[in-house]
């Protein structure tokens, strides 16, 4: 059978001699998919370990049939404030005061490890409270020691029963002893939990007879979910006459940390599918390359009968084969580099996921062959349309020298790009019509589209221009007769590198435009001195609501002027769910960023106008004049502000209207957050530390270091963006670079023509350069200008449809440099590999040869 | 150097008779480049017997290539039809024709057009194993070839290796190896200096004494007088010479 001569062929064709002869291209797309497959890898696997870590810790400090009671007022929990509630339960239910604190622990091989120290009351008593989890929490009783360890800890740090540990808590340094190390065969315990009875950690935290929180859980295990049920009835009937507590069940804490995780999941699949993305556009570079520098070959193939579907296989073969070799050196690589990652995740999330940020420990598992299946998946669609172009390579090449007459059908090219474009303007006005997100995408994959098309045309428009612009030179027209010689190459180089430029002026843009505008809000907005709420969460999103003797104790302090309130209730308007607020304006300073309309402070006071929200009148369809029907009162829109601090919809009306509104519904105002306003504001830090130490359970922040923390919030979310770029600027010079390798072998007998006629070498090089300049300008030119209007897409359309926050467009020179010197780099290193082979290469060539 | 003698293994030697190999009526092939139309070929009829040596001469652009692409199944005509072996060619079915062409056809380009990466040996190999021999045997046959051509110390060399000469041979044993009904050889001697180019015209007339039908394009005069019969091409139009 015929089909017995297609490895012999294949071997010969594509094997060893071949790869020898492209040895450096080869290394280099190597490199890449291995740079590719380790992140992937590496960032896949950290962010399943740390979802099924962070999973854990939730679930197991939560408990799966466990309620936790905290303070809403702000007050620390007390043995006496809590003795009632405990008498009533206590006959049906372990009832355990905790303390839950971070702490960096040194000992073992642990030079500063991240714990979480919780402090329980009686720890046998709360190891019977979990024991249908098959937990054990036993001190032995000839133990020495205090703490009591999570094996994943002590195997993590070489610790073991009697080993001292120096504790770092609210920076004092306490030491002590490893009493035990918890057996937990079922993953029930967070991998890093230190147990230790409260009292001693009162004594740490200068904290004695107070307490975080409350655990509660059923004595009767058989039906313990079902007591779950008929326990929070009772305690809803018990809080009722305790109106200070509320209630977290481990499902409010789950939602908050899937909230989190959510967007962290987002970033990390992102940045995957970029690295694929850009992976896969390498590969089909290369293979476009390669099918056409050896399309002579390929067509004597066909003519002397070889099935033309042989050359597709071929084709996709070889990619194959260097997608196993890189995605599997990638994965060698792997471990390192996740490791790496890991620290850099944990260093730059810990700020906000503090439990996440210890827990992340991934290893190598499934997701090894994930990432090698993936990747090969991605190369064999990626060479689908070169290995197609193989097939469709007529014999009759075969029978004409080095043929590189390439129709170009601009016109082809030139009307599709405008399709793509009107199509990309029609779908942004309908996203903003119908107030829809997804259109509003495809538009800007469409502007992308129309800038990878309009690139040929470019080019070639570029070359014709400049033979009557630019003095003829023997290394000019060597350039130019290249670039036009293989005008498809050319022109898929230089939409390449149009591309990248523009996806990095596009979000250099938005996030320095994003950054801006969440500055001037700060710094507009934020005026107090103090800013307060509760560390304790309420649900996924909300901190627990302040309650009036935390609001008037606060108020009494001497040198406190006045307080903000920030009250609000979840209702609706016009049939739309809304967060109605009341705020006092006469506390101090305008605390909203307008975009439309003028606030009138007289007419607000009285009841009578109403501020909405950017997103809020995007929901309601409302502009500045409107009248809205708000409990049966009509309030006018007085204005329109900007809202970075929740993507909630926000309708603002007066304190005191709210009040009256909620004393009707029957409905005690819900104050989240005070805002505190001091009559010396140099005295802050005197306060801030005066009211922190009154009530440890609020969370209270100077102005200063909140406007810093908003934006090292924003730092923080956006640093992968830095990853980002700079994966991007990598792999374009990777991809440069070997299809400038490829087109050197395909010239070769030119260059040795050349090179027998006498050009020097110098002329060669200089010819190069000027090639390179030749596709750099027109894709940097493009790219610039695509990625304007992709940032003006992100910022007036996108942006405020997705989040419903709209910004100002900062023109940055920074968005402009970075990407010409990103391909200043790009150019330089594929010129430069060339420079390097074309001696080799013209040493190596015949002028007689085919 | 004397022009090795070739011992093609046919089971019984062949006369020229008078089987047609390949017939063409009336071709017609025409190329449009934008607004231009080409007319390379024009109403072109000709017919090729086993054992003819046939050469195919004229002026640049006169339509030599395109004959030998039309009757090499690689290229498909505007008009006309081309029989091979008394059957009608179907130029739509491209497996077909990939079959007739490995099968039936020997090609020699004028620029070798062989393989870089494939050694001597393993270029003219190809050809058995496209036929469906086994490595082994379509290795050894190779061999076979390539020392009657004179090639012996060379059949493991790359084609980077090889003089324009030794190419041009490898590229004949590639053509004749798997026995072909038609060789279509396209200026077999234009890079080639005059002996080695006589050598490798001797080599055409034994194979097309063995029962080949060989149909040369060439512009040497000497090429032609090796051919029993020559076409003349002009402007798309031919015409056999007296």
């Amino acid at each position: 059978m015929i089909s017995s001569a297609w490895p012999w062929l294949w071997w010969r064709f594509c094997g060893r001699r071949a790869l020898a002869r492209d040895r450096w291209r080869i290394v280099l797309v190597l490199l890449g998919l291995a740079l590719v497959s380790a992140l992937s890898l590496g960032f896949v696997s950290a962010s399943r370990q740390s979802i099924e870590a962070f999973s854990s810790a939730v679930g197991a400090l939560t408990g799966k049939a466990q309620i936790e009671i905290h303070a809403a007022q702000g007050v620390p929990l007390t043995t006496s404030a809590i003795a009632p509630l405990a008498k009533a339960l206590s006959r049906d239910f372990f009832v355990i005061p905790t303390i839950d604190r971070s702490a960096i622990v040194a000992g073992g091989d642990c030079s500063s490890e991240l714990v979480n120290l919780v402090g329980v009351d009686q720890i046998e008593a709360a190891s019977a409270a979990r024991r249908s989890e098959g937990l054990a929490y036993v001190l032995p009783s000839e133990s020495t020691g205090e703490l009591l360890l999570a094996r994943s800890l002590a195997t993590r740090c070489n610790l073991h029963p009697g080993d001292e540990l120096v504790l770092t808590i609210n920076d004092q340094l306490r030491s002590a002893r490893v009493a035990t190390i918890l057996d937990d065969t079922e993953n029930q315990i967070a991998s890093n939990l230190i147990l230790v009875e409260i009292q001693l950690l009162q004594s740490w935290l200068s904290e004695r007879g107070q307490f975080d929180y409350l655990i509660v859980a059923p004595r009767m295990l058989d039906n313990a979910i079902d007591h779950l049920g008929t326990t929070l009835t009772r305690l809803t009937q018990q809080i009722v006459t305790l109106p200070d507590l509320i209630l977290v069940n481990e499902s409010i804490r789950r939602e908050r940390g899937q909230a989190l995780l959510g967007a962290f999941q987002s970033n990390i699949m992102i940045m995957v599918l970029l690295a694929l993305m850009v992976c896969g556009l390498s590969v089909f570079n290369f293979a476009q390359a390669q099918v056409q520098a050896r399309r002579n070959e390929i067509s004597t193939l066909h003519t002397l009968g070889v099935p033309a579907i042989w050359s597709v296989w071929f084709v996709v073969l070889e990619a194959l084969v260097l997608a196993t070799l890189g995605a599997a050196i990638g994965v060698l690589l792997g471990g390192p580099v996740i490791n790496a990652s890991a620290e850099l995740l944990r260093s730059s999330i810990s700020g906000i996921y503090v439990a996440l940020g210890s827990t992340l420990r991934p290893t190598l598992g499934d997701e090894m062959v994930v990432v090698l299946v993936t990747v090969q998946l991605i190369c064999a669609l990626a060479v689908a349309i070169p290995a197609l172009a193989a097939r469709k390579i007529a014999p009759t090449l075969a029978t004409r020298y080095v043929d590189h007459t390439e129709s170009v059908r601009l016109r082809i090219w030139i009307c599709v790009a405008a399709t793509s474009l009107i199509a990309a303007g029609s779908l942004t006005l309908l996203a903003q019509k119908l107030h829809l997100v997804l259109p509003s995408h495809i538009a800007a994959l469409c502007v992308v589209l129309a800038l990878g098309l309009v690139s040929l045309p470019t080019l070639y428009w570029l070359l014709r221009i400049s033979r009557a612009l630019v003095p003829v030179s023997a290394p000019w027209l060597l350039a130019r007769s290249t670039v036009a010689g293989s005008l498809h190459s050319s022109g898929f180089a230089v939409a390449v590198n149009a591309i990248s430029i523009a996806l990095l002026v596009a979000l250099s843009l938005m996030i320095a435009s994003f950054r801006e505008t969440l500055q001037s809000w700060t710094e507009s907005t934020l005026h107090a001195d103090l800013y307060i709420r509760s560390q304790v969460p309420d649900d996924a999103l909300h901190s627990a609501r302040l309650s009036q003797k935390v609001v008037e104790v606060i108020a009494a302090i001497p040198g406190v002027q006045q307080l903000s309130k920030f009250a609000t209730l979840n209702t609706t308007i016009s049939g739309r769910e809304v967060v109605l607020a009341g705020t006092d304006l006469n506390a101090g300073d305008s605390q909203f960023q307008l975009m439309d309309g003028v606030l009138n402070p007289s007419e607000f006071v009285a009841g009578q106008s109403i501020l909405l929200s950017e997103r809020a009148a995007e929901q309601l369809s409302a502009r500045v004049g409107d009248k809205l029907k708000v409990h049966h009162r009509s309030l006018r829109v007085t204005a329109i502000y900007r809202e970075f601090g929740s993507q909630d919809a926000f309708a603002v009306i007066n304190y005191q209207l709210l009040a009256q509104i909620l004393q009707q519904e029957g409905i005690r105002p819900t104050i989240r957050t005070l805002a505190v306003f001091l009559s010396d504001p140099n005295q802050a830090a005197q306060y801030y530390a005066q009211i922190q130490a009154q009530f440890p359970a609020l969370r209270v922040t100077v102005n200063q270091e909140l406007k810093r923390n908003i934006l090292a919030l924003f730092d923080q979310t956006f640093a992968i963006t830095e990853l980002i770029r700079i994966l991007v600027v990598v792999l374009c010079i990777v991809g440069s670079t070997v299809c400038s390798l490829q087109m050197l072998r395909a010239r070769a007998r030119e260059l040795k023509t050349l090179d027998v006629l006498g050009t020097s070498s110098q002329t060669i090089r200089s010819s190069i350069a000027f090639e390179g300049l030749t596709l750099a300008l027109p894709a940097l030119v493009l790219g610039w200008i695509a990625g304007v209007i992709l940032a003006l897409l992100l910022i007036y359309v996108i942006n405020p449809l997705s989040f419903g926050w709209s910004l100002n467009i900062s023109w940055q020179p920074a968005a402009f440099y970075f990407p010409v010197l990103a391909l200043v780099v790009t150019i330089a290193c594929s010129c430069g590999a060339v420079m390097v082979q074309v001696g080799a290469a013209m040493r190596n060539a015949r002028v007689s040869d085919e | 150097m004397n022009p090795p003698n070739i011992s093609i293994n046919h089971s019984s030697t062949r006369q020229a008779s008078d089987q047609f190999i390949v017939t063409c009526q009336l071709l017609s092939k025409t190329y449009i480049a934008g607004q231009i139309e080409v007319h390379a070929l024009r109403g072109v009829s000709i017919a090729l017997r086993s054992g003819e040596f046939v050469g195919l001469t004229g002026p640049s652009g006169c339509g030599k290539s395109t004959l030998l692409n039309i009757l090499g199944m690689t290229e498909p005509p505007t008009a006309g039809v081309v029989y091979f072996r008394g059957a009608e060619v179907n130029f739509s079915n491209s497996v077909a024709l990939a079959t007739l062409r490995r099968s039936q056809i020997g090609y020699l380009f004028q620029y070798f057009n062989l393989l870089p990466t494939l050694t001597a040996q393993e270029n003219v190999a190809l050809m058995l194993l496209l036929n469906a021999t086994g490595s082994a045997a379509a290795m050894a046959r190779a061999a076979e070839v390539l020392k009657e051509l004179g090639l012996e110390s060379r059949i493991q060399h790359l084609p980077q290796a090889l003089s324009g000469g030794e190419m041009q041979r490898v590229a004949l044993a590639r053509a004749i190896v798997h026995k072909p009904a038609l060789v279509l050889a396209d200026e077999p001697t234009g890079n080639l200096d005059s002996k080695r180019g006589q050598q490798v015209l001797g080599l055409l007339s034994e194979i097309a004494a063995n029962g080949t039908a060989i149909l040369m394009a060439t512009h040497s005069s000497s090429a032609l007088e090796r051919c029993s019969r020559v076409i003349s091409m002009l402007d798309g139009f031919s015409t056999e010479a007296p």
